[in-house]
């Protein structure tokens, strides 16, 4: 240190060298305590700079090392406890108002959350901040189905405050599509706004506050500055929204983001993909999709609301190609609407504009000085575009989730598939006017209702078979009148006892001709998980899985196999013989009992996962399609866990036992050409089995076989099963034909 | 480049630690620091670099001529007053091309539809154009004006290099958002700055401080009550709407005043001392205080350049004078009808205050203090009565005040007319039904204010113990009270990066 002065100075004081040095001090410091973030930049950076990475490895390390990174936890949490939800202030209409329906709903579900709270066994649970982490098969062997239930609702709770500012009156939010839950009689359907800036200017305010004006909906506006789904690192959209599907449970989302998009993407390999790649507009598609898959997995709908006409180059023209992207992502997906804005914005050339003239003449900007941002005036005619697609999602309901649990009224649909065209600003461009409807080998079938929803979609190609389907039969569709699986018993003699299952089986065509009504259906059976029963399904996803059955004219049948019974044939237990019961007890039941084609699937989650494909693989043929999941795909990994070897016998001993029954080692028996269709899903924080899922699905691709596997945000838990379970449905549907 | 930002921190260090580097030689020094400016302002476009040099080149020619004006052939004071009226012309024709140009037309557009014509002919003759406008624009012209009017103000002072001036007007702390400076305080400065190591401390204190302001106080209520109330205020009851308004009081006060003190921290830390832009504002016990305590440099500024010009309180009429300054000075937050009323609304609240203290002077003649002592006689409850009653007077006026300012931020927050009178007309028709607000709101709120009466203490506090401190342990508490700030910041999104395009 070169201090000018001849005597030194005191450590206390500041030379304009140690100024230096304290601002470098302090803000690597701030740069370790934050190291979370920082490093993941730094390794951001290093994707063009190699050393970038390096540092923010550094980062992490030193962080950690050095015990910074439990400061900065220390900190974070000081900080939480200080921040509490609370709301004030509200003011209720006066009762002559409509308004107040929703303020006695709210203490109904707050009385029924704290109700609940006193029956889970209150251990560790409580504390755990987020619902991803909650395993199914706890450490507890006594508790039963309703554990996991009851946690996750429990989890749930502290997320039901935080919409209370946007809400002001108390009201519920219903964390699963349930019965006991959802089914409030006065619950206005609900919006969901979420996006980019564009969300958070001009549009999106707007927006807000026209919907907001009327009384058939509560409307919800979640947007976040400078996010979008280039830069996953920076926000992770699919997260964000799962989440908030669960906190608000919507009826219609509507997702408006791009604006942010034409950047390069960076992939999980630490890849750059330039913003005019073709491996980009691949990723690009893909996230689109995940997101509609997230959005629509719990029976939502989701209009996607297209970027307006930009005017740089080449920002304009990217912006154009993800639009088209966005645009393909919902034709990909039956319940998403695509509304393409672009030409509501453009002058009469259908080019960039900032102003328009308005009927006296004067010029009205509808553009920020960014050429990107809307103003007020730019947001109304986005508004007015976009509300007629809106309305009509809200006549067509929430399909037949939410009409059904509320009160078997029936709802006449609306049929006609143009009004849209008509309604909206002669602006608005449609996707291709091809009405949707498939056939199957069973005869002409009308989409489940939600098609008709977004009638000017084209037919969705994970559907079996589709081709133009006349929809003037539709008509008279009302609602589904049944609303209750159908809960039968089989004798079995293996397992000396009469074992009950559940069937959900599709409703009938009111106005169908004879060949209809022999319809005959493929069968799905799908299989519960450890520390569970059948009745699990009805409990957490009955509605979902009735709707799911409707929709794609599908039976699926749920048997109750024991807590622990791993869907083997016990050499110990003389009762637990499952696979035999399935195989020569169940099966021949099922398809003497009920209209079913010889067409079989099977699915399960968990331990039923690994039943789904121990089943099938052992034997080939059985079964055209196995998906799990969650699976345990390789049980000899868990030698002392969830009493597999209380039907097995210890694993040692019983090696070749257990690999008999592993879906690992079964895919060394059976070639790919004898092999069904297989589609394995994990949760990426499934902390359990995710390991073996990769794997499995390593060995899979080692080996040549045909599947499909997808990881993506979630836990062992039902908030990711309800997610994932129609996709499953989907998958056995279109290869069960 | 916002100042909270990763890039901003990154690019601090490297002006730091360069600058530490440079210092014993005075040339080279000034020619970096130069660039560093050069290089924050083309961080927020590049485009517009030449129009701040147009400004430095401008001021500093006008000044030059100002000196040099005797050798030419005519009468001196006349050619004075000619250049540096051309100046003030070309600075206001540059700020109404780039600020007003586009209000200029709406407004004539909107007075031709009134008076009934046809405004085709006047849009093809003014066509609209997309400018974009050139961040700090307003804040640099300001800068530069007053550098070239003190120079024909006092003609006797000798007019400063080109590279000085330039340096001057772009210096990166204050380009962007002020605080205004003079450049005859701070171009002395520049000769050799201070190594005072307390305004050192004061300066990384004021960051912190800033920072605080800023990130927590300000980006907290505009999230979670402001933004929404101001968008849609019909949707929200009147508890929600009051909050919001009081809201707003706090989050422009902590949000300008926190830009102004991390601005003048950066500056403490390179050795310069810049002007103090707010004093405890919501303090103050009558409008004119306020002004006295509020963007300080900005009322210096229009007090010396445009409200004495004008003939102040002497000459002229001075409520019409203090109107126009109010008026000029509410337009040049923005191009929009809205800031226009709210300057003319400060002004006329200016106005009442100068004459009810005239009314004061005249009918209740401040008592003698002499006479006071000398009245012994009083008894200890006249004494009590006595203060209760001045106590009574100070909360009257303060509320009274703060109240006055807060209502009329509403004018100026409100995107238009419509939304302003819905907001006073649920606050002033209370118990209109609508949502609620979050409680921590009122904790907000309640900081935003505790700020101001004991900010400076708590500051001097601060930063009598960093002093005590040796060095690293100074830079370790201000790296955790730093994070601690940062992650009190709205979440989910990082308070860093921020891309745009």
């Amino acid at each position: 240190m070169n201090t000018p002065d001849t005597s030194r100075p005191t450590p206390e004081t500041l030379t304009p060298a140690r100024t230096v040095y304290v601002y470098a001090l302090a803000f690597f410091l701030m740069l370790f305590l934050d190291a979370s973030r920082s490093s993941t930049f730094m390794e951001q950076l290093g994707v063009d700079f190699p050393p970038a990475a390096i540092a923010g490895q550094a980062i992490r390390t030193v962080a950690t090392v050095s015990g910074l990174s439990a400061l900065s936890r220390t900190e974070t949490a000081l900080v939480d406890r200080f921040t509490f939800e609370r709301t004030l202030g509200a003011v209720p209409a006066p009762p002559s108002s409509s308004e107040t329906a929703s303020k006695p709903t709210g203490t109904v579900s707050s009385a029924s959350l704290s109700a609940t709270k006193p029956t889970t066994n209150s251990t560790a649970s409580k504390h755990v901040p987020d619902f991803a982490t909650l395993p199914t098969f706890g450490s507890d062997p006594r508790s039963d189905a309703q554990q996991p239930s009851e946690s996750t609702n429990k989890s749930v709770a502290p997320d039901l405050t935080p919409h209370l500012k946007e809400q002001g009156v108390e009201r519920s939010s219903p964390s699963e599509p349930k019965p006991s839950v959802s089914s409030e009689p006065a619950a206005k359907p609900r919006v969901l706004l979420i996006g980019d800036s564009m969300m958070m200017e001009g549009f999106g305010p707007v927006l807000q506050r026209t919907l907001r004006k009327r009384t058939d909906m509560e409307v919800i506006r979640e947007g976040r500055y400078s996010t979008g789904l280039s830069r996953m690192d920076y926000f992770d959209w699919p997260t964000c929204l799962q989440e908030l599907m669960v906190k608000y449970n919507p009826d219609i989302v509507v997702i408006c983001m791009g604006a942010n998009d034409p950047q390069d993407i960076i992939d999980t390999n630490k890849k750059r993909h330039h913003a005019d790649s073709e491996s980009w507009q691949k990723i690009y598609q893909t996230r689109a999709e995940r997101l509609l898959e997230i959005a629509t997995a719990r029976g939502s709908n989701v209009i996607w609301m297209g970027l307006p006409i930009m005017s740089k180059e080449p920002y304009a023209t990217r912006v154009k190609r993800l639009t088209r992207l966005q645009k393909a992502a919902c034709d990909q997906n039956e319940r998403a609407q695509f509304v393409d804005s672009s030409a509501v914005l453009a002058d009469n050339k259908g080019a960039y504009t900032t102003f328009v003239t308005d009927a006296q003449g004067k010029h009205v900007r509808l553009r920020y000085k960014d050429m990107v941002h809307v103003t007020e005036d730019g947001g109304r005619l986005l508004t007015t575009s976009l509300v007629p697609y809106i309305e009509k999602a809200l006549r067509g309901g929430r399909d037949t989730i939410d009409s059904a649990d509320a009160d078997a009224t029936p709802t006449t649909l609306d049929t006609t598939p143009d009004t849209i065209s008509t309604a909206s600003t002669g602006a608005v461009k449609h996707s291709e006017p091809s009405e949707g409807g498939l056939t199957s080998d069973f005869g002409t079938i009308p989409l489940a209702p939600l098609v008709q929803l977004v009638p000017t979609q084209t037919a969705v190609p994970s559907l079996p078979q589709q081709t133009v389907a006349s929809l003037a039969e539709n008509d008279t569709v009302t609602a589904v009148q049944e609303r209750q699986p159908r809960r039968l018993r089989v004798t079995s003699t293996l397992r000396g006892k009469e074992v009950p299952y559940l069937a959900y089986i599709p409703v009938s065509r009111p106005t169908g001709t004879s060949a209809v009504r022999n319809e005959r259906f493929p069968v799905l059976y799908l299989l519960h998980g450890a520390y569970e029963d059948y009745d699990v399904w009805d409990k957490r996803a009955g509605t979902l899985l009735l709707e799911l059955a409707d929709r794609y004219r599908i039976i699926i049948v749920a048997p109750s196999c024991e807590a622990f019974g791993w869907y083997v044939d016990s050499p110990l237990v003389p009762s637990s013989r499952i696979e035999s019961f399935i195989l020569t007890e169940l099966m021949p039941h099922v398809e003497k009992n009920l209209p079913v084609l010889p067409l079989r699937g099977a699915a399960g989650m968990s331990m039923g996962g690994h039943g789904a494909f121990a089943l099938g693989l052992r034997h080939p043929g059985t079964f055209a399609s196995l998906s799990s999941m969650s699976g345990v795909m390789d049980i000899t990994r868990h030698p002392d866990q969830w009493k597999i070897k209380t039907v097995l016998g210890p694993l040692p001993a019983n090696r070749a036992l257990w690999n008999g029954y592993s879906a690992q080692y079964l895919l060394a028996v059976i070639t790919p050409a004898e092999a069904p269709a297989m589609l394995v899903t994990a949760g990426a924080n499934d902390k359990w089995i995710i390991q073996e899922n990769r794997d499995f699905r390593d060995a899979l691709r080692k080996q040549g076989f045909t599947y499909q596997y997808r990881e993506s945000p979630g836990g062992h838990d039902w908030n990711y099963w309800m997610s994932e379970l129609p996709q499953h449905v989907a998958f056995h549907a279109a290869r069960l034909r | 480049m916002n100042f909270v930002t990763l890039e901003f921190a990154v690019f601090l260090l490297f002006v730091l630690a360069l600058g530490w580097l440079l210092k014993d030689r005075p040339l080279f020094y000034t020619w970096f620091l130069l660039l560093c400016n050069l290089v924050f302002y083309a961080s927020a476009g590049l485009f517009f670099v030449p129009l701040l040099l147009t400004v430095a080149v401008l001021n500093w020619g006008t000044a030059r001529l100002l000196v040099c004006s005797p050798v030419l052939p005519f009468k001196r004071v006349d050619l004075r007053k000619l250049l540096i009226a051309v100046d003030i012309v070309l600075h206001v024709l540059l700020l109404g091309f780039f600020k007003y140009y586009e209000f200029i037309v709406l407004g004539m557009e909107s007075l031709a539809n009134t008076l009934g014509l046809t405004p085709g002919a006047l849009s093809l003759a003014l066509p609209m154009t997309d400018i974009l406008f050139p961040v700090g624009l307003s804040f640099y012209t300001f800068q530069g004006l007053s550098y070239a009017i003190d120079q024909y103000r006092t003609p006797d002072t000798a007019p400063q290099s080109l590279k000085k001036v330039l340096l001057f007007v772009s210096f990166f702390p204050t380009v962007m958002a002020g605080p205004i400076m003079r450049a005859n305080r701070f171009l002395p400065q520049l000769e050799r700055p201070c190594c005072d190591s307390r305004a050192v401390h004061e300066g990384f204190a004021l960051i912190l401080s800033g920072l605080f302001k800023k990130v927590v106080v300000a980006s907290y209520l505009s999230e979670h009550i402001v933004r929404d109330v101001f968008q849609s205020p019909e949707f929200y009851s009147s508890w929600t709407v009051l909050a919001a308004v009081y809201g707003y009081s706090i989050q422009i006060f902590c949000d300008f005043s926190g830009y102004s003190d991390m601005a003048i921290g950066v500056g403490r830390l390179m050795g310069y001392k810049l002007p103090e832009n707010f004093r405890s504002p919501y303090l103050a016990l009558n409008l004119q205080d306020f002004w006295r305590r509020w963007h300080i440099t900005l009322s210096l500024w229009l007090r010396d350049y445009l409200y004495i010009p004008l003939g102040g309180s002497r000459k002229g009429n001075r409520t019409l004078n203090l109107i126009i300054t109010m008026g000029l000075g509410g337009l040049w937050h923005g191009s929009h009808a809205r800031f226009l009323v709210w300057g003319l609304l400060h002004g006329l609240g200016l106005a009442a205050v100068h004459g009810f203290q005239i009314l004061k002077i005249r009918f209740l003649p401040v008592s003698d203090p002499s006479s006071d002592s000398a009245d012994s006689a009083e008894t200890p409850l006249q004494t009590l009565v006595r203060r209760l009653l001045h106590g009574l007077g100070i909360g009257c006026s303060w509320l009274l005040t703060f109240h006055f300012v807060s209502f009329l931020w509403v004018f100026f927050r409100a995107e238009d007319m419509e939304r302003s009178l819905e907001i006073l007309r649920r606050v002033f028709w209370f118990g209109q039904p609508g949502e609620g607000f979050m409680l921590m709101v009122i904790p907000a709120i309640l900081v935003g204010l505790l700020i101001q009466i004991g900010g400076r203490r708590l500051f001097v506090a601060f930063v009598d113990t960093q002093e005590r401190l040796s060095w690293p342990v100074q830079a370790v508490v201000l790296a955790l009270l730093g994070g601690m700030i940062l992650k009190m910041g709205p979440d989910g999104v990082m308070p860093f990066i921020y891309f745009q395009f």
